[in-house]
């Protein structure tokens, strides 16, 4: 089940009156925390368990690893380096078989003509759940924090559902620090992840599954459009991305919010950034900070020098590339990332070498700035997008030669263009005057104005959606 | 006391609800007036199913963007009255009916001002498939009495042998509409309510025929809302032979149903599908065309087909027939210039008949 699946809004209406029930009737009760995280429990493996039973069980034995690789590492001290390592292990090794298992066979077969004809389905929210299990395992042994002795809040870190899909990546720490205050429900958690949750919505269903629909008639058959609809067709796609995972995003985040998680936003208006090294602190931030702290950091980070940083920070962004998808052109969108980061860090060193004084950049400057990182991130969606190096290089000749052909200026990537642009403008409007605005213009729902506005964008959101088969791009990551 | 402010504050949380409900339902309403809205009713008189209402304002930013207001008969023909007479009746479905375009845009008004001596009359209808039409079409012919033709739209060829046979027998069943009184007003003034509706049957149906996949990757051909409208037969009719029969008999009631010297002629517009390699793929079924062309003319029923038309504004201007600049391309309804295209290729068909000038180009 995806959080825009006909059946999440009764499903979740129904954890949740159930979990309120709960927090009334327990009171005080000594087991009220536990009965509460099994209610949760219960409704993550639920919730993953209907799209498929496997999904689940895969799910249920990454947790054990976790769990007891965690307090094995705590209690053999002087084996710990080796569980670590071996528990790291196969939790690669799960990933590896669930989601690259096909692309090297594909590959294998590719380079000497000697195929398989078993395919393995990739389980929902593997990556995210595998990536978030290494972390806590990392931490523990880094001793940052102790091993949780509850199995209960292991299985619920692993499993709470409105982040087991896609995310946000969220450290085992902050994890548990938040369960313990689930005691009860607030109006003000409630009130703040409803329209958090809408507004994710609102980007899936309208603006990104509209805009979609055009993003897959030009990617499916390229040589058809002239050159100008090629590149409104990639830079469509920029937005498809930008508004279906950062929808996700809000709408997991907002579900959290109102059992009363407060994860930390992950994505910070990422097509404002007027660098790579910028973007991708704005850009799916749970990830990013995951690959430094747990690629780039163990691998040396700039500590061993600066060629040696370069090459470090190439190497995770290949694997960041790997991590999205078993695909070369993942591969390739990934050392192209890499590589801007690389230049982008040696400009930064030239420039600060050159120009002692640092000369505050004009507001032209950082426009044009933006419109250049803009731009190379665009170019990267091709690969990121593309079902082959073939279809890639016949959007990227179709974009330069300017092709003649279908001419199709979709009026979707307009609309949302200008949303996106008006809304980046009130951020940092807002975000000057306000600390910790997290893009989303929370109403106050106890006035006239506050319910008005919310009951309108609920409306709309309906009115406006796509319905269609268009699932979530990063549930498949 | 406790209890008359508990009280109090319930009130008031409740009189706030209603009144934030009530703006937003305004607004709503407002944008849905604009953005999409089209009030049905039941037709009475037989000549179609189902029938704007007379004059109603009509609005689509769903598929397009168009804003008019049907006639004084509930269909779309903005084109002045020329005369008290009609030549030339169009009957058929969305695809005629063409909400999508503006009012000067599409088949019937196109025709009108390529014939300045000739009154076109188009009633076309939404889900007015051919076996409907046919049905409907002694009523139409006799509310409306053409002087000359009966001009069919169809964009399939291939139908359910079940649904033909319901025609010849009568069995054929109407939709009934509760269309009337409260609901109708309901309907006019809140059109908030048969939005959300629209959308809930939407997705219900995607749900019902889809469920299983909808983790599966969208994939570009699997869904397109055209899907819902175009009423392609699914099911292969076992028995040729008895198909070919019942064609025949289906049509031949058709040609019946109005005087001899009434020429009938029905269009088809097939579909297409964008291909890899840029082509465009006819979607027709070449077997049942075959069978469709051979007994309109048995039955002395004129089939234009209308593909070499519209594939050569493809192939010549890379302009595809199908799609709007706010929907997937290639599928849906006719656009503009589709409806130009199948214009001007009746113009000269009519032009051919009657030994005119042709005054398509």
């Amino acid at each position: 089940m995806a959080l825009n699946n006909f059946f999440f809004i009764p499903f979740l209406l129904t954890v949740f009156v159930i979990y309120w029930l709960s927090t009334l009737i327990l009171g005080k009760s000594k087991y009220k925390n536990n009965i509460l995280y099994l209610e949760l429990i219960t409704a993550s493996y639920c919730f993953i368990g209907c799209t498929n039973i496997y999904f689940a069980l895969i799910l249920f034995i990454v947790s054990l690893i976790t769990y007891f690789s965690a307090l094995c590492i705590e209690k053999y001290l002087s084996r710990r380096d080796l569980i670590s390592k071996l528990s790291i292990l196969i939790l690669l090794l799960i990933l590896g078989v669930f989601k690259y298992y096909n692309f090297f066979i594909d590959s294998f077969e590719w380079l000497t003509g000697i195929g398989s004809s078993i395919k393995i389905i990739l389980p929902l929210g593997v990556s995210f759940y595998i990536f978030s299990a290494i972390s806590y395992i990392i931490d523990v042994y880094r001793k940052k924090y102790s091993a949780n002795k509850s199995i209960i809040e292991v299985l619920l870190f692993m499993s709470f559902f409105p982040k087991l899909l896609s995310g946000p990546i969220i450290k085992a720490d902050l994890f548990f620090k938040q369960i313990t205050n689930l005691n009860s429900l607030k109006w003000s958690n409630i009130e703040i992840g409803i329209q958090l949750f809408v507004v994710g919505f609102f980007k899936k269903m309208v603006l990104a599954n509209r805009i979609e629909t055009f993003v897959n008639d030009i990617f499916y058959a390229p040589v058809a459009f002239d050159g100008l609809t090629l590149l409104w067709g990639v830079v469509s796609y920029s937005l498809v991305i930008y508004f279906d995972f950062s929808g996700y995003s809000d709408m997991a985040i907002g579900v959290s919010k109102m059992f009363g998680f407060d994860f930390p936003d992950n994505f910070n208006f990422p097509y404002l950034a007027q660098n790579i090294t910028e973007f991708w602190k704005r850009w799916h931030i749970s990830l990013s900070s995951w690959l430094k702290e747990y690629v780039y950091f163990p691998l040396g980070g700039n500590r061993e020098g600066r060629l040696r940083a370069f090459v470090n920070l190439f190497l995770t962004m290949l694997l960041g590339g790997l991590w999205h998808g078993a695909a070369w052109t993942f591969v390739v969108w990934g050392a192209f990332h890499g590589l801007a980061l690389i230049i982008h860090k040696i400009f930064v060193q030239w420039k600060e070498a050159k120009f002692e004084n640092k000369k505050a950049y004009s507001s032209v400057w950082n426009i044009i700035s933006v419109v250049i990182t803009f731009s190379f991130v665009t170019f990267c969606w091709i690969f990121f997008k593309a079902t082959s190096f073939k279809n890639a290089a016949e959007i990227i000749k179709g974009i330069f030669t300017m092709q003649v052909g279908i001419s199709q200026p979709y009026t979707w990537s307009i609309f949302s263009l200008v949303l996106l642009v008006i809304a980046s403008f009130l951020n940092i409007k807002i975000s000057q005057n306000a600390n910790n605005y997290s893009g989303v213009p929370i109403q106050d729902l106890s006035t006239i104005k506050g319910q008005t506005i919310f009951f309108i964008l609920c409306g709309l959101t309906i009115i406006l959606a796509h319905v269609g088969n268009t699932s979530f791009i990063y549930n498949f990551f | 006391m406790n209890k008359v402010v508990f009280v109090r504050s319930i009130l008031r949380a409740f009189f706030k609800l209603c009144i934030s409900s009530i703006l937003a339902v305004i607004f709503l309403s407002t944008v849905i007036y604009f953005y999409k809205y089209t009030l049905v009713g039941v037709n009475t008189n037989k000549v179609t199913n189902e029938v704007y209402y007379p004059n109603q304002f009509c609005s689509n930013m769903e598929e397009g963007f168009a804003w008019f207001n049907f006639d004084k008969n509930g269909f779309n023909n903005s084109y002045p009255v020329k005369k008290d007479k009609i030549d030339a009746l169009l009957l058929g479905s969305s695809q005629l009916e063409a909400i999508q375009v503006k009012p000067n845009e599409n088949i019937g008004y196109l025709l009108n001002k390529l014939f300045p001596d000739y009154y076109f009359y188009n009633i076309g209808v939404s889900g007015h498939y051919l076996p409907t039409i046919i049905n409907n079409l002694p009523y139409a012919y006799n509310y409306f009495k053409p002087e000359k033709y009966i001009i069919i739209e169809i964009g399939n060829v291939k139908m359910e042998l079940a649904e033909i046979l319901s025609v010849l027998d009568g069995s054929i069943k109407r939709r009934v509409l509760n269309n009337n009184g409260f609901y109708y007003y309901l309907k006019k003034y809140l059109p908030l309510i048969t939005a959300l509706r629209f959308k809930l049957v939407q997705q219900t149906r995607l749900w019902e025929n889809n469920s299983s996949t909808i983790f599966k990757k969208a994939n570009i051909l699997t869904y397109s809302n055209s899907e819902i409208h175009k009423n392609i037969a699914t099911t292969t009719n076992n028995n040729i032979n008895e198909y070919k029969e019942t064609l025949n008999k289906f049509l031949a009631f058709a040609r019946k149903s109005v005087p001899d010297n009434i020429t009938i002629i029905i269009f088809y517009h097939p579909y297409y599908e964008l291909q890899k390699d840029g082509s465009l793929k006819n979607k027709t079924d070449e077997d049942y065309f075959k069978l469709f062309e051979n007994a309109c003319v048995k039955n002395n029923i004129i089939f234009v087909d209308t593909d070499n038309d519209l594939s050569e504004l493809y192939k010549t201007k890379h302009i595809l027939p199908y799609g709007f600049i706010n929907t997937k391309i290639c599928s849906g309804h006719l656009n503009k210039y589709g409806h130009e295209v199948i214009a001007k290729r009746l113009a000269k068909e009519i032009s051919d008949l009657e030994g005119r000038k042709s005054i398509s180009d």
